[in-house]
């Protein structure tokens, strides 16, 4: 009575294709973890890179500044006038910003890194040709915006 | 009759699983062949950040254009002992009317093919006279 030919799947055949599902299963795992760690290497590696150019800027930026002390300490015998003269020279700069403040001169600015991220940088200036400058500050800071404060952190589940 | 209908869906059942098992086969290989190159990549990367951060950190002072070799954990290793990496160090000196504009280059190589896996680059401003930077 049995008609055409029946198709019934033996446990051995079964059971091989479900392990070889399983090794695919896996594999595309491991191959999906490898490539997030290659990402992951990629995106490290432009941050690293983003930073060392801001720094070279940065370092850039300090040298000009060096320069411009340099020249108002030979051409500028008139000790008052030293901030005026120097606030002039930098002028050409409008990252740079130059204060006084309890007789010291500051020169301040900041390289961006990335979208959250600058270089600060901080100097204070002294008129003498042999001690030009010191570095009060060359540091990594966060620029993007913290709205952490105006969220309600659960701390515990009721 | 009833034998021979027995008969032919075994090795139809065969030659399915048998297609089935060669197609996954190939499958996986070329996933596992992906995945490999993939971590390959991606760990070679690592090292070869580490080596040139570790160059532009540590050096800062004595900088010097030269090639430093390295081995697979990114430790620095003579050129004949087994070095995976090596680091081209390419320091230009740009004298300014205060100081010296060091500007550095580190490229990290793959020794074996000499292909070149990462490149960073800065500068290091030295001042002419007693400033503390």
């Amino acid at each position: 009575m049995k008609k055409g030919i029946s198709l019934s799947i033996g446990v051995p055949s079964f059971i091989m294709v479900f392990i070889i599902l399983c090794i695919t299963v896996f594999s595309v795992l491991s191959y999906i973890t490898a490539k997030n760690d290659a990402s992951l290497s990629e995106r490290t590696y432009n941050s690293i890179q983003s930073y060392y150019n801001a720094d070279s800027q940065a370092q850039k930026k300090i040298s000009e500044i060096d320069s411009c002390i340099s020249d108002v300490i030979s051409s500028n015998n008139d000790k008052d006038n030293f901030y005026f003269s120097l606030k002039q020279k930098l002028q050409y700069d409008d990252s740079i910003v130059i204060s006084e403040t309890d007789g010291k001169t500051i020169v301040s600015f900041s390289v961006e890194v990335d979208d959250v991220r600058a270089i600060n940088v901080s100097l204070t200036v002294y008129q003498n040709i042999n001690e030009r400058y010191s570095v009060n500050a060359y540091n990594l800071i966060y620029t993007g915006e913290w709205d952490g404060d105006n969220k309600h952190i659960e701390v515990f589940e009721e | 009759m009833k034998k021979s209908n027995n008969i032919s869906s075994f090795f139809i059942e065969i030659v399915f699983v048998m297609l089935f098992f060669s197609l996954a086969t190939v499958i996986i290989m070329k996933i596992s062949v992906y995945s490999s190159v993939s971590s390959q990549e991606s760990q070679d990367k690592n090292v070869a950040l580490i080596i040139s951060q570790n160059i532009l950190e540590d050096k800062r002072e004595d900088y010097a254009s030269s090639v430093i070799y390295f081995d697979d954990k990114g430790k620095e290793c003579p050129e004949d002992n087994d070095s995976k990496y090596y680091a081209v160090i390419n320091v230009e000196d740009n004298k300014t009317k205060a100081g010296i504009l060091k500007d550095v280059d580190v490229k990290v190589y793959k020794t074996s093919s000499d292909k070149m896996i990462t490149c960073v680059s800065t500068s290091d401003y030295f001042p002419d006279k007693g400033v503390e930077r």
